[in-house]
């Protein structure tokens, strides 16, 4: 970055100053990030360290020069570690990379809030920079995080050591609610267990299927302690060796809140050792307040938990552990309970953004066409003026036509760049996965190499807001079920390490993202025992597809049936509906044993503009998608074989169904020497579908349709022409089901 | 607590539905066929590029013929109630659109829907009112589809 004439002070204020800080500091952050995920795959790389060494160093002193002093001071404190570590005195271990991590990602984050105008003190850094002493302050190795003591003597944190009673001399102030023959007593209705999502549901399902047993903690810090969010952080650390966490509240990772919000955490997590989690959450100092509790799994997973509200739990509570809590200040109760009251609004899962971030080059294109279409306007005024004042109409309708075809462009261009607006890179859910691999690697015991590929590619907002559930599930599914452990691995003569690859491309107008895994891949004859055990008509002569089809049904793809064939887990139904229902797309699975497992996607780039051929049946007007449709055909009546309902016909040397329009919906069908078909197509499966005319091919803009019209499920959408005729979109899925059996999805077609 | 009702006719019987649930009333005009409906949806009305399912009440109360057959509606009063359920506009095809009743929470009696011929589970209730008896109706119950229908208790 050039150094300004003046010398030392340099003004954030000055703009040109700050773009070229931000560009250059942004590019560093990003480095940053890269490094240290290449660090984490080869702590021992020196070179590694050195870059990551100089990262921060650059970072320290460009931000100090603009004035940044906290994120100065954070970039300082990360390069002290590194420093460190570089020197050989402080060892990479666990601990200390989740520190930089951590460091490196709120430097990230601040970054980003720069960017936006915003400032670096809207951060609050306390509980990062405490970690980072703390780990700098681990030089001598030490055994077990969780251990008592482990969290001692650290450097910079400074409140001192009072209270650390070990469980197996309780002292007072820790309260071990845990008996493990103690039935379930945790009222279903606060905030920590309301509103669950997908994948936190299946997370329990799974861990209750393990045998785990389902807890509710509740720490409160000592009141003395100054900082909260250090103790708590520290606790959920702790509690992360020994459990699954399902679910903080208030959250760690959200947008902070007031240090006094963290003055009592509960947790909601799962475990296969209570006695564990009971030890390592009191190993903590600073600590005035244990209190575990056994929730139920059936509880929490039934359907609807009645709301009753935080407050009144949280009362019950406090009334149950007079004791120490009477110890605890009046101001301590009344942060807990804002702090209830605000991890209320945020925990369940946040509903889809109103507002949106676009690119200002996309709004430039967008404001130029509307300076086009303003003159375009005083044009036409123009010409009417002139109209008005005997203009020679020839001349006028020249013009006329000329001023419509500006317009016309215009107007297609303001589409295409609304469109645009929509448009985003998948980045932005792929970026989460290099951490959501090392944290489940981390809890798993695993050790997985993620390559990300694709990850410029656009797709709509709406749809990159929908996948970001599904495409974590699958990733956890191919870590949880799909990765072996190591020493498996090594014995069946593969690498250590398992590779997870995540890619995204377009093709057409569908958008691919494949997740594949190099693990155990999923048991075919499995499946198919299963199947046949569940009574499943033709299984027996299902193909492999069909059969991994059935991993997609809800009720089939249980833990109980596809974790012990060492398939893929629970929720692979919550998948299979939200990309086919709610995105109209498709989701496929292949595997080959031993080898590894591969699940891919395919999306529609919008869900709003298709463009789909007209077709019309009886008086009704439809419209397939063209990604859908492979051609059009025309059928004489001496091709199809069979008859009734089950007619087929040869396709490029294929045997494929023919539906038609009429008696899918019941209108009948005109006998005939000569059919209209579409030939079309719905993942491996082909299908002629006879309509009574094609109309043509153009840009449809889809409506939901309402499941009242929607019984059957033909449609994906309602669309309505200029005319303010309607336009069904089919959803062509119903070529894959069998004409006489619409109500079995899985019976294979004949 | 008194509430408002909007109450409209079906054959011999007066029903009713909150006042907050309905957006307007209009004449069935534009009806638009759609392909394979379900038995009781009449069709579809486009409403400023909204697509509105107009239901049969008959139809989905499942309304004895006899009780509706000796009640022949004028046609020049059939209207369409457009109502909004669970976000989304739906009509309901009555017979006669009557007027706003003010009811009282207590007068609505969830025990007697028994003797109603049709599908009583779609009720609410029967209410008491000055002018007689109104049915009241449970709209998400009705415009809902069987597999994700909502849960709605009667009022407290």
């Amino acid at each position: 970055m050039s150094s300004p004439a003046s010398g030392l002070a340099a003004s954030a204020d000055d703009p040109r100053l700050r773009r070229a800080f931000l560009e250059e500091a942004d590019e560093l952050s990003q480095k940053l990030g890269e490094s240290l995920q290449a660090l984490e795959a080869d702590p021992s790389n020196m070179d590694t360290v050195n870059e990551v060494f100089r990262l921060t160093h650059s970072l320290k002193s460009e931000s100090a020069f603009m004035g940044f002093a906290r994120l100065s001071e954070l970039a300082h404190r990360m390069e002290d570690v590194l420093g460190l570590v570089r020197s050989g005195s402080l060892s990479l271990g666990r601990p200390v990379m989740d520190a930089v991590f951590s460091g490196a990602d709120r430097i990230a984050e601040t970054m980003a809030a720069l960017t936006k105008g915003g400032t670096d003190t809207q951060f609050e850094n306390g509980a990062i920079l405490q970690s980072l002493s703390a780990a700098a302050g681990r030089r001598a190795p030490r055994a077990g995080a969780a251990g008592p003591g482990a969290a001692g003597p650290a450097a910079g944190t400074a409140a001192a050591p009072t209270v650390a009673p070990h469980p197996a001399a309780p002292a007072a102030a820790v309260r071990t609610g845990t008996a493990p023959a103690d039935p379930g007593t945790a009222a279903p209705g606060e905030a920590l267990l309301q509103g669950l999502g997908d994948f936190e549901r299946a997370q329990l399902a799974e861990a209750r299927d393990r045998g785990e047993e389902c807890l509710r903690v509740t720490v409160t810090v000592d009141d003395g302690e100054p900082m909260k969010f250090p103790r708590a952080w520290l606790v959920f650390a702790a509690l992360e060796s020994a459990a699954n966490v399902v679910r903080t509240v208030p959250p760690l990772d959200g947008e902070p809140a007031e240090d006094a919000a963290y003055a009592r955490m509960r947790f909601l997590l799962t475990t296969a050792d209570p006695e564990e989690v009971v030890r390592v959450a009191s190993g903590v100092d600073q600590i005035a307040a244990v209190k575990v509790e056994r929730c139920r799994f059936d509880e929490l997973l039934s359907a609807v938990i009645a709301g009753a509200p935080e407050a009144e739990a949280g009362a019950a509570e406090s009334g149950g552990e007079a004791g120490s809590e009477a110890s605890a200040s009046a101001a301590s109760a009344v942060a807990t309970g804002a702090g209830g009251e605000t991890a209320d609004s945020r925990t369940p899962t946040p509903p889809e953004k109103t507002s949106i971030r676009v690119d200002t080059k996309k709004l430039d294109d967008l404001w130029s066409l509307i300076a086009d279409l303003v003159l375009n306007k005083s044009r036409i005024a123009h010409l009417s003026e002139n109209l008005g004042k005997g203009m020679d109409p020839e001349m006028a309708r020249e013009e006329l036509a000329e001023a419509f075809d500006d317009l016309d462009k215009i107007s297609g261009g303001m589409q295409q760049a609304m469109m645009d607006t929509r448009m985003i890179p998948i980045s932005v859910i792929f970026n989460k996965f290099p951490r959501l691999v090392r944290d489940l690697c981390r809890k798993l015991g695993k050790s997985v190499e993620l390559s990300v590929s694709g990850e410029e590619t656009e797709i709509d907002r709406s749809i990159v807001e929908a996948l970001s559930d599904p495409l974590t599930h699958i990733i956890r599914n191919s870590l949880d079920h799909g990765i072996e452990f190591p020493e498996e691995r090594v014995r069946r003569g593969k690498s250590e390490k398992g590779r997870v690859s995540v890619s995204a491309r377009r093709q057409g107008g569908t958008i691919v993202i494949e997740l594949s895994d190099d693990g155990r891949g999923i048991d075919v004859p499995g499946i198919r025992r299963k199947a046949l055990g569940m009574g499943i008509s033709g299984a027996e002569s299902f193909t492999e597809a069909q059969l991994l089809d059935l991993v997609f049904l809800p009720g089939f793809s249980t833990k109980e049936v596809v974790t012990d064939l060492s398939g893929r887990g629970v929720g692979m139904d919550v998948v299979a509906t939200r990309v086919r229902r709610d995105l109209k797309g498709d989701v496929a699975l292949d595997t080959v044993p031993d080898r590894g497992t591969r699940v891919t996607l395919f999306l529609p780039l919008t869900l709003t503009i298709v463009n789909a051929l007209l077709v019309r049946g009886g008086t009704q007007l439809y419209a397939l998608p063209l990604t859908e449709v492979d051609s059009t055909a025309k059928l004489t009546s001496s091709e199809l074989r069979g008859e009734g309902g089950r007619e087929s016909a040869a396709w490029e040397e294929e045997e494929i169904p023919v539906f038609s329009l009429g008696v899918l919906f019941d209108t009948g069908r005109r006998r005939s020497d000569e059919y209209f078909a579409l030939v079309l197509r719905h993942r491996d499966r082909r299908a002629f579908l006879v309509v009574d005319e094609l109309i043509e091919e153009r840009e449809v803009v889809i409506k939901p349709v309402d499941d009242l019209l929607n019984a059957e499920r033909l449609f994906s959408g309602v669309s309505v022409l200029e005319d303010g005729r309607l336009v069904f979109i089919l959803d062509t899925s119903f070529i894959r089901r069998e004409n006489s059996d619409r109500e079995a999805p899985w019976a294979p077609a004949s | 607590m008194r509430k408002r009702y909007v109450s409209f006719a079906l054959g011999e019987g007066r029903y009713c539905v909150p006042v907050e649930q309905v957006l307007q009333i209009m004449r069935l005009e534009g009806l638009i066929e759609i392909p394979k409906p379900p038995p009781f949806v009449l069709g579809v009305l486009n409403l400023r590029g909204d697509i509105i399912p107009v239901v049969s009440l008959r139809a989905r109360l499942e309304l004895p013929r006899e009780k509706v057959a000796r009640a022949s509606p004028d046609p020049r009063k059939r209207r369409v109630v457009i109502t909004r359920v669970n976000g989304k506009p739906y009509g309901l095809d009555v017979d006669e659109v009557r007027e706003i009743v003010e009811i009282e929470d207590g007068a609505v009696s969830t025990d007697s829907t028994t003797v109603f011929g049709g599908r009583a589970d779609f009720l609410v209730g029967i209410a008491r009112h000055e002018d007689g008896l109104y049915l009241v109706l449970d709209l998400p119950r009705v415009l809902g589809t069987a597999r994700d229908l909502p849960i709605v208790g009667p009022p407290a």
